[in-house]
């Protein structure tokens, strides 16, 4: 697999740097740009392949991008009290160019704090 | 043979090293890594401080830490973080949803503008140290050249 090269200087990864309830609201690569908030849609050019790790602050949920709703494209949590077994959270996976966050149950309570949202970039 | 290059098809090959670590999960230590593969072509330029520091050249990256762990209790659970030249760098991880502020993979996308370290240390013990389950915590490198 190659990446084709925009800069010399750009990294094809990205990560997000800031969330709210509903999904990531800011990358860490100004290829990446954000809109809206609920949820926030981000925009790459080109294509690009997008990872979220999702905790829930309350109740459980299956979450995962929009237009890639299969269940093994999904992240899959759970909020407890005593936080056990919610090692369980993995990632929702997408490709595309446009990626936002759905949840089946709760779409409003995806982590803040800790919730994150990777790209790769391998196209144009 | 030769091909002209009509300057736009530059390239950058993406690299993926597979390590595996481990060691005993207290407080601030560093974990021990064994390369496992790295594909198409190795890049790691050496590992050193017994093997609890990776050191690499310039490039684009992006690291993963996974943990498999034994417990005996529930509230046994740690959290892990990637150090890149020695500063906790990403999300971090943990063996489990770890006192509200981690998730479980660490994660860390950086770029080195000249030959750099990364590390992975304990940043949190809720109870007492877990077990890792040895050779199956992983930690994924992905590279493109800068």
């Amino acid at each position: 697999m190659s990446f084709k090269k925009s800069t010399e200087s750009k990294s094809p990864f990205t990560t997000s740097t800031s969330y709210n309830t509903r999904g990531a609201t800011a990358f860490n690569e100004s290829w990446v740009t954000v809109s809206g908030t609920t949820p926030p849609v981000a925009s790459i050019s080109g294509q690009g392949i997008a990872m979220a790790s999702t905790p829930v602050t309350t109740g459980s949920d299956r979450v995962y991008f929009t237009n890639s709703n299969y269940l093994e494209q999904s992240s899959h949590c759970y909020y407890s009290f005593f936080q056990t077994y919610v090692t369980s959270i993995d990632e929702a996976i997408a490709s595309g160019d446009t990626f936002s966050c759905s949840g089946v149950t709760n779409a409003d309570n995806l982590d803040a704090t800790v919730s994150r949202t990777h790209i790769f970039k391998v196209g144009y | 043979m030769t091909y002209v290059s009509d300057g736009l098809n530059l390239t950058n090959d993406l690299q993926v090293a597979y390590l595996r670590w481990s060691g005993t999960p207290s407080l601030n230590a560093y974990m021990t890594f064994t390369i496992d593969q790295e594909v198409p072509s190795t890049f790691i330029t050496s590992l050193t401080q017994a093997d609890t520091q990776i050191n690499l050249p310039a490039g684009h990256y992006f690291a993963q830490a996974y943990i498999d762990y034994t417990r005996t209790s529930t509230s046994q659970n740690n959290q892990f973080a990637w150090l890149v030249n020695g500063t906790v760098n990403g999300h971090k991880g943990s063996s489990d949803y770890f006192h509200s502020n981690t998730c479980d993979v660490a994660e860390t996308a950086f770029t080195l503008d000249s030959a750099g370290t990364l590390r992975l240390q304990i940043t949190g013990v809720n109870g007492s140290t877990l077990s890792l389950n040895d050779p199956h915590c992983v930690a994924i490198i992905w590279r493109v050249d800068k």
